[in-house]
C-alpha cells in the first residue's frame, strides 16, 4: 500500500517537473518552423447541413503546403465564441465566421481584433451597427445578396405568370435582415410590372406550420391567386401542404422558395414546387479563403462581396 | 442417525487480510456429510468472511477450499450455488421490489430449471415443502412490506428450496421466534439425515448447543478449538472469551419522577396511551413482531413532538436505518452533535470520543476508517455511541443487540443499566427473552389487539 | 487513504491528457491557452458545483440549463431597461434561487421524484424563456459586465476567479461545516438521517436552492461573455454537469462526491474539448472520447472502492 502511494507521488512529481521544464523550453525556443504557412480558422454553425459541408469542403480543397484550413462547427453561441478563442490560442492568421447569432459573436471578434487576427464574416451577417458600437472590426464580408435573390425570384415569377396577375409574399421573422432583403428585392422587381398586384404580404417566421396557416387565410381571401413567393423553403413547403389539404391543383399557383434545401430540390424535381433560389456555398467558401490570402498579402479588399445566386427550376 | 465421516468440504490454511487487518489466519477445518457444524465466536472473529470465501463472494489471500477433493475456484456465489452450496447471508438476499413468490421463483428458475414463470407450478412446489406456515399468506406481498423476521424466514426458505449438498446459515436465526426455531431445527435434522453438510453461525449459545454436532470456535481469525458438542460446556466456551454478564436484578422502581405521557393515535396501533418516567426501561411487547416494531417507531415520532425532550432511536435494521455507509467512524459518531459549538474544539471533541471508545470498548483502526469496515457489533456500538454523545432523555431501542456477539451484547446491556441509574429513560422492543428480563422495569404488552399493563 | 489515491488518479488523468495534447500540438501548452480553458469552463463549472451537492444528497437536477437560459434573459432584459448593474445581478440570482426553491419544495414536500420534477421544470422554464423573449435573443450591446468579466488578475480572468472562489466556498461548506456532514449523511442514508433528527426536507431544499443560485451566477457569466442572452442557451448543460460530477467520483446513488473531484472533472472535459479543437479534430470524436472518459473514470473509482 505504502509502496503504491509513494510510487504515485513520484510519478506526480516527475510529471510536474517535466511540465515545468517543458514550459521553460517552450518559452526559450522560438518556433519558426511554420512561418510562411497561412493558417485559417473556419467556423460554421453545423456540419450536418450540406450547405455548410459544401462551403467548408471547397475551402479545404484549396489547402496546400502553404495553406492550412481548420474547420470547427457549433450551433451554440457560447461554444462559437470559445472556438474563436481557441483559434486565437492556436495562432491562426485569419478567421472566417458564419455566426449563429449576429450579436453574441461580437465579444469574440473583439478578442480576435486584439490579437491582430483579421475576421472575415461569411454568409450570416454580423450586426454591423452593434459591432461598431462595441468597437469590433471586420476585415470584410462575403455572402449572397438576399436582395438580389429576392429579385431573381421576382423575375422568375413575373415570367411564369406572363407579367400579370395576383401574387402573395410569405415573409421571414419580422425585423430579420435576410427577411427584409429578400422581400425588398422581390418587391423591387414587382414595381416594374404594373399588371402584377401584390395582394398579400405576411410574416410566417421561416416556419412551415405557420406558413401553412397563413397561406390558408390568404387563399380564402384571394381564391384567384396566381403566384406566391416564400422567403425560405420551409415556408414554401408549408404553402404546398396547404394547397394539398384544400385539394387545389398544384400547378394552378406558382410557388417559389428560397435556399435550395434538399427537400425543396426534391419538390422541384417532383413538380410540386416551381422554383427555389440557390445560394452557392462552394463559391462562398472558396472566395472566403482567397480573400484571406489577399488580406494576408496586405492587398486592399472591399467591405463586402456577394456571390451570385441561381434559380433552380 | 446416519453417522458418516465422509468429508465433503475441506478448508486448508486459508488466510485473508483487509489492508493491515488480518481477518483469517491460517484457518483449516473440514465439514462432513450428515453433520451440523457451528462456528462460534465474537464479531470480527472471521466467521462471515470464512463462509464468504467458501461461497466465492470473497477471495482468500492464500490457502485453498476443496469441495469433494477438488480445489474450488468460484468467481461468485452463483458458481458456488451451481456446485451445490446454499448460503443464507446475514442480511439481504431478497429483492425488495419483488413479491416473496417472485423471489422464490427466481431461484427456482435458476436451479430447478423451471423454464417459464408459471405461478401455479411454483405455488404447488412451494406447498410441497411447506416449511413455514406463516409464509404461506405472504407469498404475494412485496418483500419491502414484510418484517425483518418474515424476510429471514423467506431467505431461509429460499435456500432450502435448492437441492444443495452444503447449507450455510449465517446468523439466520436472530429474528426467529421459538416456534419457528423448533421448525428450523427439525428441518436441519431432516437435511442431516439426508446426508447434507450444514454450517451454522449464531450468537445464541443455546441454539448452538441445541442444534450442532460439532462446535468450532474462532477468535481473531484463528481456530482456537473444535469439539464434539458432548465434549464441551457452555461455561467452558464463555470462559474462552472471559466475558462476564453483570446482571443487575435490583430494579428500584419506586421514587420515579414522571417524564411525559404519550398518545399513539394511529388506528392500526390501537390508539394507545402510555406514560414514561425518568430512569425506567419500558418494554413494549407483543406476539406480533411487525406491530411491535411499528409501535417503536411511532413512540419515537410522538416523543419527538414533546417540547424540550431529547429523544433518540436505535432502529431495528442496523445497516439500512442506522448507519451512514458513506461516512467515517468519527463522522458516524459525531453526526448528532456536530452542530454544537463545543464539539468544534478538537480537545473537547477528542475527549468525548475517547470516553465513548473506552466505555463501549469500540474496536476499530482509525477515526477516518469507513464504518462499513467495522463488524456488526461495533457498528451497533457506534449507533449507541452517537446517542451517548448527545444529552438524550429517552432512547427508543428496537432490537438493540440482534445479531451481535455476546461480548458486545454484554457491554451494551451494562451501559443501558448504568445510564438508567443516571436517570435516562428507555423504551425497549426486543425479541430476545433474556434481554427483556434483564433490562425491563415495566412492561406494556399487547395481545389479541388488547392492551395489558403488567 | 483510498480517497486520496482516487484524487491522485483524477489528477494523473488530467495531466496525462494535458501532456498528450501538448506533445501533439505545443500551442496547447501556452499558458494563455491553459488559462483560456479555465475561463471557458467556468460557466459549466459553476453549474457543476451546484450539481455536485444535488447528486451528493442523492438527487438530480435536470433543469439547470433552462434556468441558466432564463436567468440570462432576465439579466439581459434588466440591463436593456438601464437598471443598475448590481440590482440586475441580484435579481438574476434571486430568480435562479427561486427556481431551485420550486424544485426542492416539489421534490421534498410534494414527494415527487427529483428526476420527474426537474425534467418538468426543464421543459417549463425553457418554454417560459422562449415565451417572454419572444424566442429572440436579447442584446445588451457593449457592456460594463463584459469588461468586468474580462478583467484579468495575475492573468486569470474574472470569470475563472468567480469559479475558483465558488469552488473553495462550497468545498469549505461541504468539508468543514456540520451543514456539509448533514448533506453527506442524507445522501448516504436518508432514513437513518431522519431517525437522527436531521431535518431532511429543509437541507434538501437548501441544496436545490443552491443549485438554482449557481445557475443564476453562471447565467451572469454567460450573458457577460456573449453580450447578449439567448432563449436556447444552456442546452445539454445538465448532461455535461452530471458527466463532470461523475468523473469527479460522485455516485448517482448519493452520499459520495466532492467539490475537488468535480473541479478536476470539469477541467478534464474542458481540456478534451479545447485540445481536440486545437488539434482540429471534428467534434464527433470529442463526444466519443468524453463518453469513454466517463466510463473509465467510474470504472477506476469502482475498482478502488471494492478493493
Amino acid at each position: 500500500m505504502n509502496n503504491k502511494k509513494s510510487l504515485l507521488k513520484a510519478l506526480l512529481i516527475i510529471i510536474v517537473i517535466g511540465l515545468i521544464g517543458y514550459f521553460v523550453y517552450q518559452s526559450f525556443l522560438k518556433k519558426d518552423s511554420d512561418s510562411g504557412v497561412v493558417k485559417i480558422g473556419f467556423l460554421v454553425p453545423t456540419l450536418e447541413n450540406p450547405f455548410f459541408v459544401d462551403m467548408t469542403e471547397s475551402a479545404k480543397n484549396l489547402e496546400n503546403e502553404k495553406l492550412k484550413v481548420f474547420i470547427q462547427a457549433s450551433q451554440d453561441e457560447l461554444k462559437q465564441n470559445q472556438i474563436i478563442e481557441n483559434f486565437i490560442a492556436q495562432g491562426v492568421d485569419a478567421i472566417c465566421i458564419v455566426p449563429i447569432n449576429s450579436e453574441s459573436i461580437i465579444p469574440a471578434i473583439i478578442k480576435a481584433n486584439n490579437a491582430n487576427i483579421p475576421v472575415i464574416n461569411v454568409d450570416n451577417k454580423i450586426n454591423l451597427e452593434s459591432a461598431k458600437n462595441q468597437g469590433a472590426v471586420l476585415a470584410t464580408y462575403i455572402g449572397s445578396d438576399n436582395f438580389e435573390g429576392g429579385q431573381s425570384a421576382g423575375e422568375y415569377i413575373a415570367e411564369s405568370i406572363n407579367e400579370q396577375g395576383k401574387v402573395a409574399i410569405l415573409e421571414g421573422v419580422s425585423g430579420n435582415d435576410a427577411a427584409i432583403k429578400r422581400k425588398g428585392g422581390f418587391e423591387d422587381v414587382m414595381k416594374r410590372y404594373p399588371n402584377i398586384q401584390i395582394v398579400a404580404s405576411q410574416a410566417a417566421d421561416w416556419n412551415r406550420q405557420k406558413a401553412k396557416d397563413v397561406f390558408d387565410a390568404i387563399m380564402t381571401a384571394n381564391p384567384d391567386l396566381d403566384a406566391v413567393f416564400a422567403a425560405n423553403d420551409e415556408m414554401a413547403l408549408g404553402v404546398i401542404a396547404a394547397m394539398k389539404n384544400k385539394r387545389i391543383a398544384l400547378d394552378s399557383i406558382i410557388v417559389v422558395g428560397f435556399d435550395a434545401a434538399d427537400e425543396a430540390i426534391k419538390a422541384v424535381e417532383l413538380g410540386e414546387l416551381n422554383a427555389t433560389i440557390a445560394q452557392q456555398p462552394k463559391l462562398m467558401g472558396a472566395e472566403a479563403v482567397r480573400l484571406v490570402l489577399s488580406i494576408v498579402k496586405k492587398e486592399s479588399v472591399k467591405d463586402s462581396y456577394s456571390t451570385p445566386l441561381k434559380v433552380i427550376k | 442417525m446416519v453417522k458418516s465421516t465422509d468429508t465433503i468440504l475441506n478448508i486448508k490454511n486459508v488466510s485473508k487480510n483487509y489492508d493491515t487487518n488480518q481477518v483469517l489466519d491460517n484457518v483449516s477445518m473440514s465439514f462432513s456429510k450428515g453433520e451440523i457444524v457451528s462456528l462460534y465466536g465474537p464479531n470480527g472473529a472471521g466467521k462471515s468472511t470464512l463462509v464468504k470465501i467458501i461461497c466465492g463472494e470473497e477471495n482468500a489471500d492464500s490457502g485453498e477450499v476443496m469441495l469433494n477433493d477438488n480445489i474450488t475456484n468460484f468467481k461468485s456465489y452463483s458458481d458456488a450455488l451451481a456446485a451445490g452450496i446454499s448460503y443464507v447471508p446475514q442480511e439481504g438476499g431478497l429483492m425488495e421490489n419483488l413479491t416473496v413468490l417472485e423471489n422464490l421463483a427466481i431461484c427456482l428458475k435458476n436451479n430447478l430449471k423451471i423454464k417459464n414463470f408459471n405461478k401455479k407450478a411454483i405455488r404447488s412446489l412451494i406447498a410441497e415443502k411447506h416449511y413455514f406456515e406463516s409464509l404461506a399468506s405472504l407469498l404475494d406481498v412485496n418483500v419491502v412490506l414484510i418484517s425483518a423476521y418474515e424476510q429471514q424466514l423467506a431467505t431461509i426458505f429460499k435456500a432450502l428450496m435448492m437441492d444443495s449438498e452444503i447449507f450455510i446459515f449465517d446468523e439466520s436465526t436472530t429474528n426467529l421466534n421459538p416456534t419457528d426455531f423448533v421448525k428450523f431445527k427439525e428441518i436441519l435434522i431432516d437435511l442431516k439425515k439426508g446426508g447434507k453438510a450444514i454450517i451454522f453461525i449464531s450468537h445464541k449459545l443455546d441454539e448452538v448447543f441445541d442444534i450442532s454436532d460439532t462446535v468450532t470456535i474462532l477468535k481473531e481469525g484463528k481456530v482456537i478449538s473444535s469439539n464434539k458438542i458432548q465434549e464441551i460446556t457452555k461455561l467452558e466456551i464463555l470462559n474462552l472469551f472471559k466475558s462476564k454478564l453483570e446482571v443487575d436484578l435490583h430494579k428500584e422502581t419506586n421514587n420515579l419522577t414522571p417524564l411525559c405521557e404519550i398518545q399513539i393515535l394511529k388506528a392500526e396501533l390501537n390508539q394507545s396511551e402510555f406514560y414514561l418516567s425518568k430512569g425506567e426501561v419500558l418494554c413494549i411487547d407483543s406476539n406480533d413482531t411487525v406491530f411491535k416494531y411499528q409501535m417503536g417507531y411511532s413512540i419515537y415520532e410522538e416523543l419527538n413532538k414533546v417540547k424540550g425532550l431529547k429523544v433518540g432511536l436505535i432502529p431495528a435494521l442496523r445497516d439500512s436505518e442506522g448507519i451512514f455507509p458513506n461516512l467515517s467512524v468519527e463522522d458516524n459518531l459525531l453526526l448528532n452533535v456536530i452542530n454544537q459549538s463545543k464539539f468544534r474544539k478538537s480537545t473537547k471533541k477528542d475527549e468525548a470520543l475517547n470516553n465513548i471508545v473506552t466505555e463501549l470498548k469500540l474496536k476499530f483502526e482509525n477515526w477516518r476508517q469507513n464504518i462499513l469496515e467495522l463488524s456488526g457489533g461495533n457498528r451497533q456500538k457506534v449507533i449507541l455511541g452517537r446517542w451517548m454523545l448527545t444529552d438524550f432523555d429517552v432512547l427508543v431501542l428496537i432490537e438493540p443487540t440482534a445479531g451481535i456477539d455476546i461480548e458486545s451484547k454484554t457491554i451494551i446491556h451494562n451501559l443501558i443499566l448504568k445510564l438508567r441509574k443516571d436517570g435516562k429513560s428507555f423504551v425497549l422492543i426486543t425479541s430476545d427473552q433474556g434481554e427483556q428480563e434483564m433490562l425491563t422495569t415495566r412492561f406494556v404488552s399487547f395481545k389479541n389487539d388488547f392492551k395489558e399493563v403488567c | 487513504m483510498l480517497k486520496k489515491i482516487k484524487k491522485y488518479n483524477l489528477l494523473v488523468m488530467l495531466l496525462v491528457l494535458i501532456i498528450i495534447f501538448g506533445i501533439i500540438n505545443p500551442a496547447f501548452l501556452q499558458p494563455s491557452n491553459l488559462l483560456n480553458i479555465l475561463t471557458q469552463n467556468s460557466i459549466i463549472g459553476i453549474v457543476s458545483l451546484g450539481m455536485t451537492i444535488v447528486i451528493i444528497i442523492g438527487g438530480i437536477d435536470l433543469s439547470v440549463g433552462s434556468i441558466v437560459a432564463f436567468c440570462g434573459l432576465v439579466l439581459a432584459l434588466l440591463l436593456t431597461l438601464n437598471i443598475p448593474l448590481i440590482a440586475a445581478l441580484l435579481i438574476t440570482v434571486v430568480v435562479g434561487s427561486f427556481f431551485g426553491l420550486i424544485n426542492g419544495v416539489l421534490i421534498k414536500k410534494g414527494k415527487i421524484p427529483a428526476f420527474i420534477v426537474t425534467l418538468g421544470l426543464m421543459s417549463a422554464i425553457r418554454g417560459g424563456g422562449l415565451l417572454f423573449s419572444n424566442s429572440k435573443s436579447i442584446s445588451i450591446g457593449g457592456s460594463e459586465l463584459n469588461s468586468i468579466l474580462n478583467t484579468k488578475l495575475f492573468g486569470v480572468s474574472f470569470s475563472a476567479l468567480i469559479f475558483i472562489v465558488l469552488s473553495i466556498g462550497l468545498w469549505y461548506l461541504l468539508k468543514k461545516t456540520y451543514w456539509g456532514k448533514y448533506i453527506y449523511a442524507i445522501g448516504g442514508n436518508e432514513k437513518a438521517a431522519r431517525f437522527n433528527g436531521i431535518q431532511v426536507s429543509k437541507y434538501s431544499i437548501i441544496v436545490y436552492v443552491i443549485s438554482g443560485l449557481m445557475c443564476g451566477i453562471a447565467s451572469i457569466l454567460l450573458v457577460g461573455s456573449l453580450n447578449s442572452a439567448q432563449p436556447q442557451a444552456g442546452q445539454l448543460y445538465e448532461l455535461t454537469a452530471i458527466a463532470a460530477v461523475v468523473i469527479g467520483g460522485a455516485s448517482l446513488a448519493g452520499g459520495k462526491g466532492s467539490i475537488f473531484g468535480t473541479f478536476v472533472g470539469v477541467l478534464i472535459l474542458g481540456v478534451i474539448q479545447n485540445g481536440l479543437s486545437i488539434l482540429n479534430v471534428p467534434s464527433y470524436y470529442q463526444y466519443i472520447l468524453v463518453g469513454f472518459i466517463i466510463i473509465v473514470s467510474v470504472l477506476i473509482d469502482k475498482n478502488y472502492n471494492t478493493k
